[in-house]
């Protein structure tokens, strides 16, 4: 427009902002690196292939609803009713199944539309009805609930051997979850970190008053969020029901809030706005590495639920701290 | 702004191209807030190659008004017409679409994007589905040398000054290629230089067939950039006119309702008894940042019953100085003593102290949008027993905090966000009144409020130094500084240049803040010998330049 001369260089920014904001990105893969090496040092049997196909095993479950989660988290709100999709899916899987592989591909679609479903129904509770996410996915949890219970009281069902190999198969050396895992990650890093819908993601979490002032439909972009995260926990709801071979009720208590831990621990935000699916991923394989160190030194399954709620809470404090000074 | 503004206004160019029909036009608009009638039967035409200001009292309904022209806010009556054409936007992308851009008041960065990415939100450049990062970096770096705006594309907004964001605000609007630009106090943090560097711009965009809606609380830019004048008052229209028909006086009354005599700054105490131990002291505050200092070895004194004010450009470490003194800037060292106690470097510490700090960010900072306006004003010092939080006590403290910040008391109960910018402002003063300070530091005190409750805040500072408070104030509006100051300190890229006493002219300032200051040589800091520089408390200034307090 004019050719003005400039006024002298504004001075970046506040000082030392940047490294804080690499302590909050890369802080969980220090934290990955230095249990990586305890482990490999220090805990008998750990340092074995049979070991390490055990952790990328175990990690896709957790893995697969906690990049959900984070689209979710990312744009400030919350899913505590992934859990008991899993659970719904586990049970309605092997037991429709019960064994026959001529059902697979039905299964795998009835459990897609049903992540649909859900997430459609939790993002209209929270943007339509204006209802606190935290309500709305709580009442989702109690009504999945419900469901399961209404189709059964019991463990039922059993997944035919073609079914287990999402969970037991491989593909050359790789873990076939894990390959899937790794599949999707990729497919929702660059949906986050390279697609407008992704920028909007992050622009909603950070300042939803601001998003709309640019033009932003705040309020299908939440909706998206809640329908990405309950597909994946849909697809995770697949995994874990392959994994356990049958329906079993309870089979995704817990993953709510693990998936949660994971997203924060990761990095992101809880408020929203910044994080990504890079830190949940590195955040997933630090918690199912603690969790397979316990176990090897014989340390009671429930103490990692001890570690868990400890892990949260450090994690936490430790973000706010920086975000606090920055 | 003070009489004493040497800048050369600028012809008021021809009234719009008044054949076309206007870019936008309200006809009896009204809007209500629950209760609050924010406007009430409103007209309003902006034309192409027109500048129309929009001017009023805090409250007045001002901001309101540009909501609803951005689709912001839905009116309650009324027709909004887009080049003749009655329209309803859906919501702000449709106003976005109709060619309608704004700098919003508060501004509506998001925090966690950086300068590029806020500046393209919503019209990012795109290959194929994805995000076309190369360009996007290219095309804003280009934009803002265009503009001439010192902030980096990459730079994440939550870590840029308030001036430097009020900047990338402006930016923003103007990559739009809007035929309607909308600015909202777009110079409340501004120094003259980026000012000046504005209506640049602006003239540039009327010259061009733009229009532009121009709201500000500073009449002195009113009269000298706009064509054409609208007064609101209390949600209403109270006229329209050519700018060039009308007068500062006559403004100020129609806003006000009544006769104001404005731009009087409260006299100066004769002389300020300097001879006792000062009240604030700081010594040597420097903040080592990497090669660049933020600001360095910067010492100062102010004694009971003075104002201190800060003068200088954007990024020259007026605030940073000020977040130095209580505290909170990490990495600094300082000694910061008050009544010659030694005082921590942490806010608590520094409240302990009685050193009030009024924020210049009051969306970020200075308070808690979503809390009543009694409970941010009762968050200096929460009256509590035994643990509990006293109610009443409270009430008492913010009743007085909202009287001598000359806030209406029935607004206690309301959330903050619910006021207007100005109104938001008196609550941030009022919060630290509240904790009657021994000192004060305030941080763009009038940023947003309308000239009737600015003069009422310059008497308000001036009658709490009379009361033995000492009283450092940052203002990038230099006539401010100027009338109301008793010394004025000048820094320059974080350094203390000059010490000056108070009604100096501009030029003076400007020449020292701007360049080396040896272009002062004899544009009026005469007379400047009897205040201070003989207390030892002054940086002499670069090697390479005169020192500038006693001629
Ligand atoms: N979201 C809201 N909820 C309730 N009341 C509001 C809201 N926004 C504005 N108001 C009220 O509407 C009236 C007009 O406010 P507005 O922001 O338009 O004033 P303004 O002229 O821009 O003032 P200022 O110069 O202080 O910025 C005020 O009484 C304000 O408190
Ligand atoms: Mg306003």
């Amino acid at each position: 427009m004019t050719s003005v001369p400039a006024s002298p260089t504004a001075r970046p920014g506040l000082s030392g902002f940047d490294l804080r904001e690499q302590v909050a990105r890369l802080g969980v893969w220090v934290a990955l690196g230095v249990v990586l090496v305890v482990g490999i040092v220090a805990v008998p049997n750990f340092a074995t292939a049979a070991n390490a196909d055990a952790i990328l095993r175990q990690a896709a479950v957790l893995g697969i609803v906690a990049l959900g989660q984070t689209f979710v988290v990312l744009t400030g709100g919350i899913d505590l009713s992934v859990g008991m999709l899993m659970g719904l899916v586990t049970v309605l899987a092997n037991g429709i199944m019960g064994g026959d592989p001529a059902l697979i591909l039905p299964i795998v679609l009835l459990a897609l539309g049903c992540g649909l479903v859900t997430g459609v129904a939790n993002g209209l509770g929270v943007v339509a009805a204006r209802v606190d996410p935290l309500i709305v996915t709580l009442a989702m949890l109690s009504v999945l609930q419900g469901v399961i219970f209404i189709y059964t009281d019991r463990t039922v069902g059993s997944a035919p051997a073609e079914f287990r190999d999402l969970a037991y198969g491989s593909i050359g050396p790789i873990p076939t979850p894990a390959l899937l895992l790794g599949g999707l990650a990729v497919v929702c890093w660059v949906i986050l970190a390279r697609t407008p819908f992704g920028r909007y993601v992050h622009a909603v979490g950070s300042s939803a008053q601001d998003a709309r002032k640019a033009g932003i439909p705040i309020d299908r972009i939440r909706l998206a969020a809640y329908v990405v995260c309950s597909v994946l926990a849909a697809i995770a709801g697949l995994v874990l029901a392959a994994r356990l071979g049958s329906g079993f009720t309870g089979a995704g208590a817990g993953f709510e809030l693990s998936s949660i831990v994971a997203v924060v621990v990761g990095g992101t935000a809880l408020s929203g706005g910044r994080g990504g699916v890079a830190g949940t991923l590195a955040a997933v394989l630090l918690l199912t590495i603690l969790a397979t160190m316990l176990n090897l030194l014989g340390i009671s399954p429930f103490a990692q639920r001890v570690v868990n709620g400890v892990v949260i809470v450090v994690a936490v404090a430790v973000y706010t701290a920086q975000r606090r000074e920055a | 702004m003070g009489p004493a503004t040497d800048r050369e206004p600028h012809a008021p160019g021809p009234p719009g191209h008044l054949d076309e029909p206007p870019v936008i036009e309200l006809r009896g608009v009204a809007k209500a807030f629950g209760i609050v009638r924010a406007l009430d039967g409103v007209d309003l035409a902006v034309r192409p190659g027109s500048v129309h200001a929009l001017v009023g009292e805090n409250g007045a309904g001002k901001s309101t008004c540009i909501g609803i022209i951005a689709g912001v806010h839905r009116p309650d009556a009324g027709t909004v017409l887009v080049r003749g054409t009655p329209t309803r936007f859906a919501g702000p992308a449709a106003a976005e679409a109709a060619g309608i851009s704004v700098v919003y008041q508060e501004q509506s960065l998001v925090p966690d994007l950086d300068v590029a990415q806020n500046i393209y939100l919503h019209r990012e450049p795109r290959r194929g589905p994805f995000l076309d990062t190369r360009r996007l970096y290219r095309d804003c770096t280009a934009h803002l040398e265009r503009l001439a705006i010192p902030v980096a594309a990459r730079a994440p907004v939550r870590g840029l000054s308030v001036a430097e964001r009020q900047l990338v605000e402006i930016a923003k609007a103007l990559s739009r290629d809007a035929s309607l630009i909308v600015m909202d106090e777009p110079t409340a943090s501004l120094t003259s230089v980026e000012q000046e560097h504005l209506f640049r711009v602006i003239e540039d965009l009327r010259a061009a067939g733009r229009a532009v809606l121009y709201v500000s609380h500073r009449l002195d830019e009113i009269l000298a950039i706009t064509d054409t004048a609208t007064v609101l008052k209390d949600g209403r229209l109270v006229r329209t006119m050519p700018t060039a028909a009308t007068s500062h006086q006559e403004l100020v009354t129609l806003m006000v309702g009544r006769e104001l005599v404005a731009d009087l700054y409260p006299p100066r105490p004769a002389s300020i008894d300097r001879s006792g131990p000062p009240r604030l002291s700081v010594r040597d505050a420097t903040i080592a940042a990497g090669g660049q200092s933020a600001i360095e070895d910067i010492s100062l004194d102010v004694w009971p019953g003075e104002i201190v004010g800060l003068a200088g450009l954007i990024g020259s470490g007026r605030t940073t100085l000020l977040r130095t003194i209580v505290g909170v800037e990490p990495g600094a060292t300082r000694g910061v003593q008050v009544d010659g106690v030694e005082v921590d470097p942490s806010p608590s510490a520094a409240i302990a102290a009685g050193i009030g700090f009024v924020t210049e960010d009051r969306k970020l900072e200075g308070l808690a949008l979503d809390l009543t306006n009694l409970a941010n004003l009762v968050s200096t010092t929460l009256p509590a027993r035994r643990g509990v939080y006293q109610a009443a006590a409270g009430r008492a403290i913010a009743e007085t905090a909202a009287d001598r910040a000359s806030l209406p008391r029935r607004v206690l109960g309301a959330r903050s966000r619910t006021l207007s910018g100005g109104n938001q402002q008196r609550v941030v003063v009022g919060k630290w009144l509240a904790i009657g300070p021994r000192v004060l530091l305030c941080d763009e005190p009038t940023r947003g409020i309308d000239v009737g409750a600015k003069a009422d805040i310059h008497a308000l500072l001036r009658g709490l130094a009379e009361s033995g408070m000492a009283i450092v104030m940052a203002s990038s509006d230099l006539p401010e500084v100027l009338g109301v100051a008793d010394r004025v300190l000048v820094l320059r890229e974080g350094r203390l240049v000059a010490e000056l006493p108070g009604g100096v002219t501009e030029a003076t300032v400007m020449a020292a803040a701007a360049v080396g200051g040896d272009t002062l040589g004899d544009s009026g800091a005469a007379g400047a010998g009897g205040t201070a520089g003989n207390d030892g408390t002054m940086t002499a200034g670069d090697a390479d330049e005169p020192p500038m307090g006693g001629r």
